[in-house]
């Protein structure tokens, strides 16, 4: 029937359904070209319904009054559950998504109640349940609700094993059975703690770190207009006739859960270092994902792995070449070569660089042998260390696809974080293939690198947030 | 050379006061060294020092067996305090050289007595910045591959690094001062030999004296070697800094890449190594009574220089602020005001009170003049000076780019126990050089008699 003579094209057939059918109004002389533009045919949607403001339901106890009586929200924590978890030190060690917190738990206060209270962060508070009382270290979290405080269970235990055991505080002690809220009342003992949290500051101080565009008449664009463009460096760049490894991470698909951290400890032999190394600031993960606070109050997460520069600032500053640009474009770490003189982290833009200040692999401890990566090197102290997009991982997919006499084809290289996300926001691939998945999503106007204006021209970049145009429908992010 | 069978007597001439002979010159400095007896108070400090070396050797040990996580390091601030005090010993170990070589060329008469301990202060110094470096590597044991050895692997170092540049600056630089400082010695260990009272100071001095015999050959010789050090020596003072300079300056992290580093690290190494100058120069010319020739002049002199590098100094200082905010560049103005108002503020304060504020009394004559008012002076220009180094390194690093990598440095005890080591250990060995070496040139001063005689009193 297609092309018989006689007949309306396709394209004329919905067209003039289109406008016949579409919209009870007459429709505007450019209408076809608007509604192609919206999507949607505009002006076709039901009535919006008009629904009394939503009203929250009231926990039990919960007073109308700043100055009610607060209400304990027990809740299995993200990183050890009900404390299942709790003698696992990945899991332990892994910043939690909205605090940061490592080893420990933490009554969880918004900044407001706390500040009616007259308590600051790391305070440690007493709470009351009928009677029954526990010593618990206040965390100031945006987010929290007024008058509430949360209360991470899985702490405190006492036979989790070498360790679990001692972290934190049982919220357990204060639990009624079968209840989840409760009244409390909680009062200042006049001790602190110190946290051991992985990101000290909230604000992104104004630099357009995460980003988050509105679709406009100009299109989405994840560059505003005043981005400098790329300038030459004075070394010679690379070619790379064969591969071109790169990451794109999708802001939009992001949840913030922080799997890839823990996926890549395990996969890249990376040592936990414990709680007093973490509150020094020399946690060792690879990859972290950073959450930041807007104006807006919004949550902000950007996952941060080694950038893979073009114009790699660590490489310069190293005195013997121990970290170097290869044939594919990794930017890699030779720990043999290394004698720790950090200057290239001191010179990474985006501190993705961790350093063993001290003998944090345990290589004694015969049955931890068994549990690592054959694959990947166990660093001694003294060597610097960072993502290196899973170079195992390529190798292998190397190797084979040699054997077999072709290219590594676009998805066989899966890095470690890529594999366990949640939501797919990480893509891994080589940009000398045009078509593959992470040449599309480089291509995407959406696309844009961390720090760009510093011209280090990173690997891995980032794809904006997409705010909805209607803010009335815009999820608050989360 | 006078003329005549009567040795000349010296007038005064401000840098040498009226009176002295050939002969009570090498007397009075060469008794210092072989006949004067070592006081309790020597003893005491001698002892004192001597323990705080061998805890900065055994802190070295433990550092070495466990690792640099002793100390307050971490991501983002990887250098702390061993490369502070790498930057402040080095530069404590300029006016030495600049002192025996840039005066010497200059012909200016008042560097003769304070010469030789100045460029003892400059290798004792040179040295023990040069270890901090060392301290500082993860795996410390591997230093040398920063030089260019043959080797199987055909592994060089990695030339656009600042680091290998530094290696190289620091190497010559010790290797220079070094020499420089054994030619000008080669008159005075003679004459040491030659009054030698035992047996085996005659034949050590002997040994180290490579058989001067004062022969006019030898004094020729002498002279031309010395001339030419003197011009290596001078390009390497302003070298040497600006080099060390670099390794911040070449870096990205807002605070380290600036171009006003070179000249800035010169005048303050200048200003450090004056003030160190005349913090030795006081007890030493009090204790062992060298007040006519290390006169009022001499302190003068240098509290003059102390008073001009602050000047370079605070103009440096100035320099950083107005770039960093001529710029407009988001991170530079923004550690700028971090360093004014940010968790390292008060030593930003203390350090322009100690460097800038504080040196302005030497404007006065009286406050020049004052033996006092320099020893404090000098005392806080050196802290005033570790402060700055401090906060380069440390107040740099600690905020740059990415907020949620922000973090803070908190010295150990360690990181405490290798500053006050270091300080013990350049301490022992000035205390040891003053025992072992004429702490003036004997050669020279005898010289300086000679020309007072000619010239005249000015």
């Amino acid at each position: 029937m297609l092309g018989a003579p006689g007949r309306m094209s396709d394209y004329d057939a919905v067209r003039s359904a289109l406008e016949g059918a579409g919209t009870a109004r007459e429709p505007a002389a450019d209408a076809w070209q608007q509604w192609l533009r919206a999507g949607r045919l505009v002006g076709s949607e039901a009535p919006a319904l008009r629904l009394p403001a939503p009203s929250r339901p009231k926990p039990p106890g919960l007073g109308d009054e700043r100055d009610g009586p607060l209400t304990a929200i027990f809740a299995p924590d993200p990183a050890v559950g009900d404390g299942a978890f709790a003698n696992n030190a990945w899991l332990q060690e892994w910043p939690r998504p909205l605090t940061k917190l490592t080893w420990d738990n933490a009554a969880l206060l918004a900044p407001g109640t706390a500040r009616a209270l007259g308590i600051e962060n790391g305070d440690v508070v007493e709470l009351s349940v009928a009677g029954r009382t526990l010593r618990a270290p206040v965390w100031l979290q945006p987010g929290q609700a007024e008058q509430t405080v949360g209360l991470p269970l899985g702490y405190g235990r006492w036979a989790a094993g070498r360790v679990g055991d001692g972290v934190g505080f049982n919220a357990f002690l204060l639990k009624p059975p079968a209840r989840s809220v409760v009244t409390t009342t909680l009062h200042a003992t006049g001790a602190t703690h110190a946290f051991a949290c992985t990101q000290l500051v909230d604000s992104m101080a104004g630099r357009p770190l995460t980003r988050r565009v509105t679709p406009d008449a100009r299109g989405m664009s994840a560059l505003p207009e005043t981005e400098p463009p790329a300038r030459d460096s004075l070394y010679p760049s690379y070619a790379y006739p064969d591969y071109a490894w790169a990451m794109s991470i999708d802001l939009d698909a992001c949840i913030g859960c922080g799997a890839c951290t823990v996926a890549c400890q395990a996969e890249n032999n990376i040592p936990t270092v414990g709680r007093e190394e973490v509150a020094k600031g020399r946690e060792m993960h690879w990859i972290r994902v950073d959450r930041y606070r807007t104006e807006a109050g919004r949550t902000a997460f950007l996952p941060v792995p080694c950038m893979h520069c073009e114009n790699a600032p660590c490489e310069v500053v190293c005195p013997v070449g121990a970290t170097v640009h290869d044939s594919e474009g990794l930017n890699v770490q030779v720990y043999n070569r290394c004698i720790g003189t950090r200057y290239c982290s001191n010179n990474c833009p985006y501190k993705v660089r961790r350093f063993n200040f001290l003998q944090y692999a345990n290589t004694d401890e015969e049955s931890l042998k068994a549990g690592r990566n054959p694959e990947v090197t166990v660093r001694r102290r003294g060597v610097m260390e960072k993502c290196n997009y899973c170079l195992q991982r390529i190798r292998r997919a190397g190797i084979a696809a040699e054997k077999e006499g072709r290219r590594i084809a676009d998805g066989e290289v899966v890095t470690a974080c890529e594999a366990v996300c949640p939501t797919r926001a990480i893509v891994f691939g080589d940009l000398v293939d045009r078509e593959s998945r992470v040449s599309r999503a480089k291509a995407s106007p959406l696309d844009y690198a961390l720090l760009g204006e510093l011209n280090t021209r990173p690997r891995t970049t980032y794809l904006a947030r997409v705010d909805n145009p209607d803010p009335a429908l815009d999820s608050d992010g989360g | 050379m006078v003329v005549g069978t009567r040795p000349p007597v010296s007038r005064d001439i401000g840098v040498l006061a009226a009176g002295w002979r050939y002969a009570s010159i090498s007397d009075k400095i060469a008794d210092l060294v072989l006949t004067r007896r070592a006081g309790w108070r020597w003893w005491l400090l001698f002892l004192t020092t001597l323990g705080g070396t061998l805890v900065f050797f055994s802190a070295s040990a433990y550092l070495f067996a466990v690792g640099v996580g002793i100390w307050g390091v971490n991501i983002p601030v990887a250098w702390g305090f061993a490369i502070g005090n790498f930057v402040w010993w080095i530069g404590i170990g300029h006016a030495g050289t600049f002192i025996s070589a840039v005066l010497y060329l200059l012909r200016q008469r008042w560097r003769t007595s304070i010469n030789r301990f100045a460029e003892s202060m400059t290798l004792f110094a040179a040295g023990i910045a040069g270890l901090f470096p060392i301290l500082h590597l993860g795996r410390p044991w591997f230093f040398y591959w920063l030089m260019p050895y043959p080797n199987v692997m055909e592994l060089w170092p990695q030339w656009r690094s600042p680091l290998v540049w530094d290696f190289f600056a620091i190497a010559t630089y010790l290797t220079v001062s070094l020499l420089f400082w054994y030619v000008g010695l080669l008159p005075d260990l003679a004459t040491l030999r030659d009054r030698a009272t035992t047996r085996f100071k005659r034949y050590a001095y002997g040994l180290v004296a490579l058989g001067w015999r004062g022969e006019a050959r030898h004094w020729a010789r002498y002279e031309h070697a010395y001339l030419l050090l003197a011009g290596l020596a001078t390009p390497l003072v302003v070298l040497v800094h600006s080099v060390v300079s670099l390794d911040f300056a070449v870096g990205n992290t807002p605070g380290y890449h600036s171009t006003i580093f070179p000249p800035y690290f010169v005048a303050g190494a200048l200003f450090s190594g004056f003030a160190m100058v005349l913090t030795l120069a006081i007890p030493l010319r009090r204790v062992f009574g060298l007040q006519d020739f290390i006169t009022a002049r001499h302190l003068d002199d240098a509290a003059k220089v102390v008073l001009v590098t602050s000047w370079i100094v605070l103009y440096s200082y100035a320099a950083e602020i107005f770039t960093g905010f001529y710029s407009a560049d988001e991170f530079d103005v923004s550690i700028t005001i971090e360093r004014w108002s940010g968790a390292y503020a008060p030593v930003y304060w203390s350090m322009l009170a100690c460097n800038v504020a504080l040196p302005q009394l030497l404007w006065w004559r009286r406050v020049r003049r004052s033996v006092p008012a320099l020893f404090v002076i000098s005392l806080l220009v050196n802290v005033g000076m570790w402060m700055e180094r401090f906060l380069i390194v440390v107040s740099s690093l600690h905020r740059d780019f990415m907020p949620s990598a922000w973090g803070m440095f908190y010295p150990t005890f360690w990181d405490w126990v290798f500053l006050f080591g270091s300080i013990a250990f350049f301490v022992w060995l000035f205390l040891v050089f003053l025992r072992l070496l004429p702490a003036i040139s004997i050669a020279e001063m005898r010289l300086l008699v000679d020309e007072s005689a000619t010239e005249g009193g000015r």
